[in-house]
């Protein structure tokens, strides 16, 4: 049976940063910036003051919530992941993700789930998961992993992946 | 200080090889009523992009090997010298040249020692190539012509002074002139400068160390140098910008998180011009920003709203007056361009975005809002 959410707990997992020196014991800080739209800083040079917070995905391009994820895991601040394109990239058929403790071997992200392709199950079924979450109707980092790690889970998965279960909740073999 | 417009072969250039239908001039920010400060010039990825339409004669002269013509993958640390952009590729595993007076686009030869994970690149100026390789653990130093010079990492080094203590962990991320001949190397393993002879191995020191009081850094992720010798790093953790001075003691420091302009959201390269612009680049707002040394935010630029390419994922930034004469029919006729700004992008439609520096001459009132197709097709 698969756990509930809030059963696990950020803290403990490796995304858990409250005793590190720099955080002042923040559980949030390392990947969460507070909003500043009612404190605007004005530009010297002029120009705006406040940007959309939450920008679209376009085809392609990882949304908001990876970027957050993305901008430390690139081998700078973090372990790489992600090394290929997203958008169409495919995964070869005989891939493993994060083969060898690669995670540059990796799944598409910012791509739209093919709804109504015969190779992957009816959207209806992956949110049937309850764990699975779409963003503006595409794949990020989020659908596979949860980083508050709500579910206790091996790589902050949103759940066990022993027998592909996490795998074919959308791909059909 | 205008910029002379190249007649005869700038096939290399805005005119030919990207736009069809597009507008001439790319945006130009901040828009108005302001003056105009960075034009939006062009992107691109690979070989592809310098390719004029028709390829024949001028197939031959724009391409590479053809390996090469397939792009950049996933780009971070960039240099520019002589005309010529370095760009780290860390998902490919090696460095790349945009050879804008050869018109070409290759993989960076360098025979003998291959790379790994070249986060950071730096040209210096006797002409050396320096790299930081996070794969590795190493930084190497090469000839110009990829020769290798030397390399040094964590089983290399050696500890010459009593009061310096040897790194357990080496993550070189940034790369800049440190004192008496030793070059400072940003460690993003154990969140200090770590001063190094790359001749010889020595460790001569050290300067910051973890934590987040003043002068303190944690998960650095990029370090440049202004003129006047102060080193600038990204303190993406912190979400801060540090100046260590000629002897490491912090002489700067501004950067407040958020996410908004002007804030620091997830930073991660850095550059500085000759008038003491501090460029840091940002991926969680994502858009580039600029600092003047006491922090006052002074614009920024790419953002998600602005008109040209929002960028998506961008990672390192080098400043450029070398290859400016290649873009000169992409800078506005109103626009007086003095440096050219090169930015990494990890994702979207295009790995590399080039922007120019200066000053609008004319009404900023009527700027047109423009876009630019960035591959023919």
């Amino acid at each position: 049976m698969l756990a509930s959410p809030g059963s696990a707990e950020l803290a403990g997992s490796k995304h858990d940063f409250t005793s590190a020196e720099w955080s002042g014991g923040s559980a949030c800080a390392a990947c969460h910036v507070p909003h500043r739209a009612d404190q605007p800083k004005s530009p010297k040079w002029g120009g705006p003051t406040t940007i959309r917070s939450d920008p679209p995905a376009d085809r392609g391009r990882p949304g908001p919530l990876s970027r957050i994820c993305l901008s430390c895991h690139d081998g700078n601040t973090a372990r790489d992941t992600f090394g290929d394109e997203t958008g169409d990239a495919n995964m070869p058929a005989r891939s493993r993700i994060a083969a060898h403790g690669d995670l540059r071997d990796n799944h598409p992200i910012g791509v739209r789930y093919p709804i109504g392709e015969r190779t992957y199950q009816p959207f209806s079924r992956v949110q049937q998961s309850g764990r699975i979450r779409l963003f503006d109707g595409k794949v990020e980092c989020s659908s596979c992993h949860d980083p508050h790690n709500s579910y206790d889970q091996p790589h902050l998965l949103v759940m066990p992946n022993d027998e592909s279960q996490l795998c074919t909740s959308c791909h059909r073999l | 200080m205008a910029v002379t417009v190249l007649c005869g072969l700038a096939a290399a250039g805005c005119g030919e090889s990207l736009r069809r239908d597009a507008p001439a001039f790319g945006p130009c920010y901040p828009q108005g009523p302001h003056t105009p400060r960075v034009q939006y010039l062009r992107s691109f990825s690979g070989g592809g992009d310098f390719r004029a339409p028709g390829g024949g004669f001028w197939q031959r002269l724009f391409g590479g090997s053809t390996e090469a013509a397939d792009g950049l993958v996933k780009p971070y640390g960039l240099a520019a010298a002589e005309a010529k952009l370095f760009v780290c590729d860390t998902t490919r595993g090696d460095i790349f040249t945009f050879d804008f007076a050869g018109r070409s686009f290759d993989r960076w030869e360098h025979p003998g020692q291959g790379l790994s994970k070249p986060i950071a690149v730096r040209v210096t100026a006797s002409g050396d190539i320096q790299v930081c390789d996070a794969g590795l653990g190493a930084v190497l130093s090469f000839t110009a012509e990829g020769e290798l010079l030397g390399s040094v990492n964590l089983a290399t080094l050696q500890e010459t002074t009593p009061s310096a203590s040897l790194p357990e962990a080496l993550r070189p991320v940034g790369l800049a002139d440190g004192p008496a001949g030793t070059t400072a190397v940003l460690n993003a393993a154990a969140h200090r400068v770590e001063l190094i002879d790359l001749r010889t191995g020595r460790h001569a020191g050290s300067w910051s160390g973890p934590g987040s009081e003043e002068g303190r850094l944690y998960y650095p992720t990029g370090m440049t140098q202004s003129n006047d010798g102060t080193l600038w790093i990204v303190d993406r953790m912190n979400r801060r910008v540090l100046g260590l001075g000629p002897g490491g003691q912090a002489v700067a420091g501004f950067g407040d998180a958020g996410d908004q302009p002007g804030y620091l959201s997830q930073p991660r390269g850095v550059a500085v011009d000759e008038h003491g612009v501090i460029y840091v680049v940002d991926a969680g707002l994502p858009g580039i920003q600029l600092f003047d040394r006491t922090g006052e935010f002074l614009m920024g630029f790419g953002y998600p709203q602005d008109p040209g390419p929002a960028v998506t994922l961008p990672a390192g930034i080098c400043l450029d007056r070398s290859a400016l004469p290649y873009f000169a029919d992409c800078v506005r006729p109103d626009f007086e361009a003095e440096y050219l700004i090169f930015v990494s992008d990890q994702s979207g439609p295009d790995r590399v975005h080039v922007y120019a520096f200066g000053r609008g001459t004319g009404s900023p009132a009527n700027q047109p809002r423009t876009t630019v197709a960035r591959r023919p097709g």
